[in-house]
């Protein structure tokens, strides 16, 4: 965040910094890898081979573009439903009180393990796998919204209240800007579990897909192509991640701007300056 | 804003609130809560039922409750599902053991020294956005569907929570501290034992305790995909063999099992660091 203020030597600094480690162990594994004749540690340079006959004439494309549409779509759908409910849930105490062991045990189950009956009931096309993602992901963003809504100071509930402010109005203005940096810090938790649940699915049972590639290249024991589709896989949640951040920002920006909103942040932030 | 707090913001942690009020209120209160919690329940099972009985959604997906209540309660009868229960456990604690090792010493390391944390802080990022269970398929043929497997799986899945919890505590440290500290030219090691160790220690915390969460998730889930022994692979092939009811009893148990060691965690934690727990919960 600070590092594009500073003059471009520093910056240059900072980058090495920051991408030595990782080019030095990339390297590495090239090199002690180059003449490993092991079946399953194939030589890093066969993986690249793999992974770039995958994109070039394979699947790996049509795969990556599957596995997006599901994730895109099952996140959008758990947040859209996540934050109604935890708007409803978070905005009438009793029915949170009531409704809160639920919560609490569907959280609990383990989402991996609803795959093989979701998909063993509905069968293993792509709808089923959007339904599953977004039910996995629908809980961090309730839950998270349900605390963010609950969180809004009793002075600003009192003010609206005072005013007279009407419900959609107080909704629009009030309630969902008060409680968005917990509904998106929900549906980063969610994104997480969803890309888990992505890749269970298609691994578990799918026709296409990044998960399917993997398990296509290791049950015919084409051990680089499945190396090649796990670094696949790493490279899309880290991109994932990062493409949440930007939308993040779009979202928070008037709340990482306002002074204090982020202490915790704020004072890491502001000692690392120091330090430097 | 630190990666952790990115991740993981304080107040994901469930909010244990409870209304104050004079006794009598609150225990007369309590039974309309548990009277309109069974209603919830109750309803639950109705809209179930009424779904299984009018074929809207597909049998296998919702089988009578009546036959999960019945498998429910005779697993709880048969020696191999405790085995398999404690399986499953066993393994997602080891892993969870072996994260906590490595995770906490390097965290620790890491949070000291701001160049190894510039150093390694891309690694991280990369290390925690990595879906594990994309391991599996190249793991189940390194090692087979082994318990031992299913550990190491389990290892690379929760050494992200802890490392980074780790790393950000050991880093947030008040600045009046630090400056306090350096005022006082206070030793290395003397800094270590005092300042950074209790400060980093409840975030360590919260990191075992999420951790330790994803480790059950991660073991049933490499379970269910590599039918390793367990607790998921009993699951899968409850599904496989065409007996949903059993299926959706083990994700009850499932679901409990996850439940218990929340509490458990949360107990622990609460009793470790009691003297800190105040202070931590009042953090935005």
């Amino acid at each position: 965040m600070t590092t594009l203020l500073l003059p471009p030597a520093r910056l240059l600094l900072r980058l090495l910094e920051r991408l030595w480690l990782v080019a030095v162990l990339a390297a590495g594994w090239w090199f002690v890898s180059a003449d490993s004749t092991s079946v399953y540690f194939p030589a890093l340079s066969a993986i690249w081979d793999a992974l770039v006959s995958g994109i070039t004439s394979g699947t790996i494309r049509t795969d990556v573009t599957y596995s997006l549409t599901n994730i895109v779509l099952g996140l959008v759908l758990a947040t859209i439903v996540g934050t109604a409910l935890g708007i409803l849930i978070g905005e009438l105490e009793r029915l949170r009180q009531v409704l809160d062991p639920f919560l609490q045990f569907v959280r609990s189950v383990p989402q991996s393990a609803l795959i093989p009956i979701v998909i063993g009931a509905l069968g293993i096309g792509q709808a089923p796998k959007i339904y599953m993602i977004a039910f996995a992901c629908v809980w961090p963003v309730l839950l998270n919204t349900i605390d963010g809504v609950r969180a809004i100071a009793p002075e600003v509930r009192d003010m609206a209240k005072a005013y007279q402010i009407p419900h959609s109005l107080r909704l629009r203005r009030m309630v969902l800007p008060a409680a968005m940096p917990q509904i998106m810090a929900g549906v980063r938790v969610s994104l997480a579990v969803g890309v888990v649940v992505m890749v269970v699915s298609e691994i578990f049972s799918a026709t296409v897909g990044i998960g399917h590639f993997i398990n296509t290249a290791g049950s015919v024991f084409d051990i680089s192509a499945a190396w090649a589709g796990t670094l696949v896989v790493g490279a899309l949640g880290y991109l994932l991640s990062l493409a949440f951040i930007v939308v993040e920002k779009a979202m928070l920006g008037w709340y990482f701007k306002s002074a204090g909103a982020s202490s915790g942040g704020a004072t890491t932030r502001t000692r690392g300056k120091a330090t430097k | 804003m630190t990666i952790a707090e990115k991740l993981y913001p304080p107040s994901v942690a469930p909010n244990p609130k409870k209304p104050s009020g004079r006794r009598r209120v609150r225990s007369r209160k309590r039974i309309g809560l548990a009277a309109w919690q069974l209603g919830t329940a109750l309803l639950i099972a109705a809209v179930w039922t009424l779904v299984y009985e009018s074929g809207l959604l597909s049998r296998e997906l919702v089988p009578p409750l009546w036959d999960v209540a019945r498998e429910f309660v005779t697993l709880a009868g048969t020696a191999a599902f405790w085995a398999a229960l404690a399986t499953t456990v066993s393994n997602a604690l080891t892993g969870l053991a072996a994260g906590i090792v490595v995770g906490v010493p390097f965290g620790l390391l890491l949070g000291i020294s701001q160049a190894a944390y510039r150093s390694a802080q891309f690694l991280i990022e990369l290390g925690r956005s990595f879906p594990v269970i994309a391991l599996l398929p190249v793991m189940v043929l390194v090692l087979g569907a082994t318990s031992q497997m299913e550990i190491v799986v389990v290892f690379s899945g929760v050494l992200w929570p802890i490392l980074v919890q780790t790393i950000y505590g050991a880093r947030r440290i008040d600045p009046v501290i630090a400056d306090t500290v350096r005022g006082y030219r206070i030793p290395p090691l003397l800094r270590f034992v005092k300042v950074v160790l209790p400060n980093a220690a409840p975030f360590a915390a919260t990191g075992v305790r999420i951790a330790a969460s994803a480790s059950i998730l991660i073991a049933i889930g490499v379970e269910v995909l590599s039918l390793t022994p367990g607790m998921g692979g009993n699951l899968a092939r409850a599904q496989t063999d065409g007996a949903p009811a059993l299926a959706l009893a083990y994700v009850v148990y499932a679901g409990l099992v996850g439940l218990a060691m929340n509490k458990i965690l949360w107990t622990v934690e609460g009793r470790a660091l009691a003297w800190n727990r105040r202070a931590t919960r009042s953090e935005p």
